[in-house]
């Protein structure tokens, strides 16, 4: 889900950066200073779980845990994701720094689904089910994005639209199920971080 | 139905007429030379045609299709993921160095991310590489020309200016690869963390000291 550089257009950089700026400023306005290492820790799952890469199909994925990322921090989600990116970008070329605005909007924008869909339904659904549609939802809104920012970009992906939709569709489902599994875990061992 | 018609009797025209005979007049004289004359000039016509094909037939045949080998050097670079995966079939441009703006040859990588062109100038080339999904990678080939004997295509890569992907060269040459994938390192990963990490400790301890500034301040007002 990591844009580089060269491949999206002037306004949809600059509408990027001006939307992350807004989401970062905004997320640490809400960010509370005892969560502040509650945060790192997810930025730092955030950062090492785009090493983590497993084959679909012709090409490879590697988690993203967004909806994780949303579950858990809220609107913090933004900033963590910032720092995340930009660290991928510098130290891994995951991305590019000009295109690090439109990639911490869509992915944040993606964690943010992905919080909203978990709170949404409260107690009417199982915890694990809202969890796995956190999960799934956040990739799914992530890749929507993703798309719109190439076909306003005048990015020809047509070809590969049938592709990303294949192995997006298995990477929402992988999410989901991670998510799912780590929720489940920490309803089990720390609820107090759900709650929160 | 063709009428029966007695031998020696003059022949008709394909119009049914009789051809005009002997002492029938000189219009008629006249009219028989020129129709020679025709058929003549149609023969000419022809045989010419026949002969201009057959001179030119290996023109002719540029309709047909016909395959050789190639003797000039290409080049061939990879495409690959951060993380080594190949950029399996992603979309090529391949730009020469006249012309920045129109490519000069368009393809896929093959399933390992491979793509090779032959230049047809010196110079550096440009070859893009993307696989619709956002990442991009793009491999300068300085080419330079073959200075004769077997091998001696003299060529480097020049750079590989990689975003989210990495270029190498791939050709069958011996010319190692100015730029080589390395790989995500446990250390990158480490140090990572560690921005991270002191990031929020440098957040905690601004925070703690904005409060104790701030109590302070209370304190001294009352």
């Amino acid at each position: 889900m990591h844009i580089s550089e060269g491949v999206l257009s002037a306004p949809v950089i600059a509408v990027g950066w001006v939307a992350a700026a807004g989401g970062v400023a905004w997320g640490l306005r809400k960010l509370q200073p005892e969560r502040i290492p509650h945060v790192a820790v997810i930025a730092a799952a955030l950062f090492l779980a785009a090493l983590v890469r497993f084959p679909i199909g012709p090409t490879s994925m590697h988690l993203t845990l967004l909806g994780l990322a949303g579950v858990l921090l809220g609107w913090s989600a933004v900033p963590a994701l910032f720092i995340a990116l930009m660290l991928q970008a510098i130290l891994f070329q995951f991305g590019g720094l000009v295109s690090l605005g439109a990639n911490t909007t869509i992915m944040g924008v993606a964690a943010l689904t992905g919080g909203l869909v978990f709170r949404l339904f409260g107690t009417r659904l199982p915890m694990m089910l809202r969890a796995f549609a956190s999960g799934f939802m956040a990739v799914v809104v992530g890749t929507v994005l993703l798309c719109a920012a190439l076909w306003l970009s005048n990015s020809d992906f047509r070809g590969t639209l049938p592709l990303i939709a294949a192995t997006q569709l298995a990477l929402a489902l992988i999410e989901g199920v991670v998510t799912a599994l780590i929720v489940g875990f920490m309803a089990r061992s720390m609820p107090r971080l759900l709650a929160s | 139905m063709t009428p029966f018609r007695p031998f020696g009797a003059p022949s008709p025209t394909p119009s049914g007429h009789p051809l005009p005979q002997a002492g029938e007049g000189r219009e008629s004289a006249s009219c028989q030379a020129s129709g020679i004359r025709h058929q003549s000039g149609i023969g000419t016509v022809f045989f010419a045609a026949a002969l201009w094909a057959a001179l030119w037939v290996g023109s002719a045949s540029a309709h047909g299709v016909g395959s050789e080998g190639v003797s000039e050097p290409a080049e061939a670079v990879r495409f690959f993921y951060v993380g080594g995966d190949p950029m399996a079939y992603a979309a090529i441009k391949v730009f020469s160095p006249a012309d920045d703006k129109v490519a000069y040859q368009e393809g896929f990588a093959d399933g390992n991310g491979r793509f090779a062109f032959v230049p047809n100038a010196t110079g550096d080339w440009r070859v893009a590489a993307s696989d619709g999904m956002g990442h991009r990678a793009e491999a300068v080939v300085a080419h330079v020309a073959a200075t004769g004997g077997e091998g001696a295509n003299a060529r480097s890569e020049k750079n590989t200016s990689a975003e989210n992907t990495n270029a190498e060269n791939a050709n069958a040459n011996n010319h190692a690869a100015s730029v080589r994938y390395e790989g995500p390192t446990v250390w990158k990963a480490l140090l990572g963390l560690s921005v991270i990490l002191n990031l929020a400790l440098l957040a905690q301890w601004a925070v703690q000291r904005s409060r104790r500034n701030s109590e302070g301040a209370a304190h001294a007002h009352q």
